[in-house]
């Protein structure tokens, strides 16, 4: 299906999904002006009373705060600037200086809540991911970074990340969020990217608690009180919206087989995760497989 | 005397790729000590300072900034790295002259649309989805390399017709290992540049021949890989008939080597004929094939991987036919007597432990070959590299955990008299395998030792000299670790069932129609 349609000069996109939450503020007419804040080749942030709403195509997969529109799309291609004013209503989203208008009169809303899961198969199988996850970093560009320069490279070739990471995992074993929260603070908002690497293994943790329902997840809320003033807008969202347990789509997916019972679906898992951004990728599951193999380890409280 | 400068670029949005390739080009400039390109969150700042790339500016810079900072030799080189960022950050993004190389496409289609001039993909995405995804390459006229297994012996044929009729390879799937144009893909040896091509249906025979071409000095044009299928007669060897036409048709080729296990009847009929009327000489090393149809067409048997190596790099060369020596090395004729005396009764039997599918099978047929049907079947070897092996895991080539296991069960076993192992390098393979295995290789012979039992252990490393972990350097580690080394995995087989035959002391003879596997052990006794 051709979901693009140029009429009269004005690109027009068709929304397909959209994030429950944001669906429902739509439908009630609740948002306070908007602006674009910054445009990617596939991603589209607007800002909206010091939130960021996202605009991806499809295929990117459903994001919290996010919009997808059908189709390939290059956002940049096309006009789209930063601080443009932008028409948002339950109808559509209209960025007119740039010709864009987004229809959302089909799109359904999304959960981007992570799914429970049952994580009895993750201590038999963490050996053999942690390896198929150091061989595949091995061959990725990220992975290739480690070994130049800090710059370019991801959270652990920035000297005690490594520790600070198993400290967030000692915290969370004891399910001490306050500690967890502490030992988290010094890696907001530290390492390479748009989004922090330090923030991306923090939301990695998180991911992993609440797709287990452990009593650690949500530690990170204790650590954001300032968050504004300690990592970018674009990554202080995903921080907050990992501590309500609330994830990207490729997110639920690597948790999905991370946990699961199918062996065969793991190695597609890590490449892809692996292959998101630059470092993000590496460094988000940095973060799931700590915090899995902190949820699993021995002396971990029960809830029942 | 080394400056510091930075530059804060106020409310700079750009994504994580293209911020790590401005920051690898920025590092990589002359007279660049050290390079920081980072948003500037408090965290980020404190590791600039810790790294004494902190300026004021970057210390009033806001989380949401961008910052470029560098410590180069002189002012003029800062400024020059600094301008060359700014120069990337003002551009449109990922739009740039630099696309050509590093694209960030998420498709084909856009791939294909970004790149304009690209004619070849390689596909690794798991199995269910490379099907469609190299339907999608051979349509926008891509050649592809498709290294996913798992895709259904249907696909195949389809892949494979319609990459004929579009006139364009389709290497695999399961494609392994290649070298096109120079540029190895999967796990390829680094090689000389020659003028001899191969087509190959097996990856680590492949690597084996090409590595054995470049140490006897000669080198290669192509390396096609077909995947393991391609001459099944269902498949019809489609792709091995396309390099074999593409090969006689490459004014860059001289001599061409076909290798495969044995195929369809009909199949190496048709892989013949095509091999007479390639106007070339082709070297047929099918292992275990029947040397007779191969001579019948004017064309060339070699019965193993080192044979057809030898041959053909002697008709590259120029060099005389070599002689079919199979004859133990009086190199290592000592080191096998002293096997020898310290096996006790009942340490009979060889246990191969393999990475590569296709070297384990030719030292199979080694040991057939020497042995004898009924007494080879009594040894083991195994490709640790099979599915059976590998699911959930890394291929043993990346992670050798899995075959370390094996060995120290091997070890402690009262039969084992030999193991016999293939340690391959090449792009892609374990960085540094030999220092892996070896100290499970004391572990194990250690393990036996506390049992009062001595176990032989004997490898052929495939890889050259050129290779990232270096031939040398990996043979050194494993000779220091006790280790029986031979040249070729053919010779480490040989070398192998010459302990086992000495062992029992009963050798049987086979007449092998070639005479070149292997010569009956009691013939030179």
């Amino acid at each position: 299906m051709v979901a693009m349609q140029s009429v009269c000069g004005t690109r027009t996109y068709v929304a397909t999904r959209i994030g429950d939450s944001l669906f429902l503020r739509i439908a009630r007419d609740r948002l306070a002006p908007v602006r674009v804040h910054s445009v990617f080749r596939s991603l589209i942030n607007l800002t909206t009373a010091g939130e960021l709403i996202a605009i991806a195509p499809d295929e990117a997969g459903g994001l919290p705060n996010g919009i997808l529109v059908a189709g390939a799309a290059d956002f940049r291609r096309q006009r789209v600037r930063a601080g443009m004013p932008v028409q948002m209503d339950n109808a559509a989203v209209r960025i007119l200086d740039a010709g864009l208008v987004i229809r959302l009169d089909a799109a359904r809303p999304w959960s981007a809540r992570i799914p429970v899961a049952d994580g009895r198969h993750w201590p038999a199988r963490s050996t053999a991911v942690h390896a198929l996850a150091h061989c595949e970093a091995r061959r990725s560009d990220a992975g290739a970074a480690m070994v130049s320069g800090w710059a370019t490279a991801g959270l652990m070739a920035i000297s005690g990340t490594r520790q600070r990471l198993a400290e967030v995992s000692r915290a969370v074993v004891r399910a001490d969020r306050r500690a967890a929260a502490a030992a988290a603070r010094p890696l907001i908002g530290l390492g390479p990217g748009l989004t922090p690497s330090g923030d991306d293994a923090l939301a990695g943790v998180e991911a992993a608690l609440h797709a287990l329902g452990h009593p650690a997840a949500g530690f990170l809320a204790m650590a954001l009180d300032d968050v504004a003033d300690r990592t970018t807008t674009v990554s202080a969202m995903l921080l907050r919206h990992a501590s309500l347990g609330e994830f990207t789509e490729r997110t639920h997916r690597l948790l999905a087989a991370l946990l699961g019972d199918n062996d065969a679906v793991l190695p597609g898992a890590i490449e892809r995760a692996i292959a998101w951004g630059a470092t993000s990728g590496m460094d988000g599951l940095i973060g799931v497989l700590a915090g899995l193999d902190a949820a699993a380890a021995p002396g971990r409280p029960r809830l029942d | 005397m080394a400056v510091v400068r930075a530059r804060v670029f106020a409310n700079s949005y750009r994504d994580s790729v293209e911020l790590m390739q401005i920051a690898a080009t920025i590092e990589a400039l002359d007279g660049i000590d050290r390079a920081g390109l980072v948003m500037a969150t408090p965290a980020n700042r404190d590791v600039l300072a810790a790294a004494a790339l902190l300026t004021d500016a970057v210390a009033a810079a806001r989380p949401n900034d961008l910052v470029v900072a560098v410590r180069a030799v002189d002012d003029a080189t800062a400024e020059a790295a600094l301008n060359q960022a700014a120069a990337r950050l003002a551009g449109p993004g990922t739009e740039g002259a630099d696309d050509a190389v590093h694209t960030d496409a998420r498709t084909i289609a856009e791939a294909v649309h970004e790149l304009g001039t690209a004619n070849f993909a390689l596909i690794s995405t798991p199995g269910s989805y490379a099907t469609a995804e190299a339907m999608k390459a051979l349509k926008h006229g891509l050649n592809v390399f498709l290294f996913s297994d798992n895709v259904p012996l249907e696909d195949e044929i389809e892949l494979k017709a319609m990459a004929r009729r579009k006139g364009l390879l389709l290497m695999g799937p399961d494609c392994g290992t290649a070298i096109v144009d120079g540029v190895p893909l999967g796990f390829a040896n680094a090689v000389r540049r020659g003028t001899i091509g191969l087509v190959a249906a097996s990856g680590t025979g492949l690597q084996q021949v090409s590595c054995l071409i470049h140490r006897a000095g000669a080198g290669i044009s192509q390396a096609i890989g077909v995947g393991g299928r391609d001459l099944d007669e269902r498949v019809g060897g489609a792709m091995m008939l396309d390099g074999l036409e593409r090969l006689a048709a490459d004014p860059g080729t001289d001599v061409i080597v076909l290798i495969s296990k044995p195929p369809a009847v009909c199949v190496a009929e048709r892989v013949l004929a095509a091999a007479a009327a390639a106007g070339k000489p082709v070297v047929v090393n099918f292992l275990g094939g029947d040397p007779v149809a191969a001579r019948s067409v004017g064309a060339i048997s070699a019965a193993t991987f080192e044979a057809a190596a030898a041959i053909a790099s002697a008709l590259a060369l120029g060099r005389p036919m070599p002689a079919e020596d199979d004859r133990l090395d009086p190199s290592v004729a000592g080191a096998v007597a002293a096997a020898l005396g310290t096996l006790r009764s009942g340490q009979v039997r060889i246990r191969g432990l393999y990475s590569g599918g296709s070297l384990a099978g030719e030292a199979k047929l080694i040991l057939k070959a020497m042995l004898g049907a009924d007494r080879a079947a009594t040894h083991e070897i195994l490709d640790l590299g099979d599915d059976q092996y590998t699911v959930g895991r890394p291929h043993p080539m990346i992670d050798p955990r899995l075959r370390n296991e094996y060995l120290l069960a091997a070890a402690l076993e009262p039969s084992t008299a030999v193991i016999l192992l293939d340690v391959v390098l090449g792009y892609g393979a374990h960085p540094d395998p030999a220092g892996q295995l070896s100290p499970a290789i004391q572990a194990a012979r250690a393990a036996a030792a506390g049992e009062g039992r001595q176990v032989a252990v004997v490898a052929s490393v495939c890889g050259t000299d050129a290779d990232p972990q270096g031939l040398a350097a990996q043979e050194a580690t494993l000779a220091a670790a006790g280790v029986l080394l031979a040249p070729s995995n053919a010779r480490a087989a040989r070398i192998a069932a010459e302990i086992a035959a000495r062992v029992v002391g009963n050798t049987r003879h086979t007449a092998d129609a070639a005479g070149v596997i292997g010569t009956p052990l009691g013939a030179r006794a």
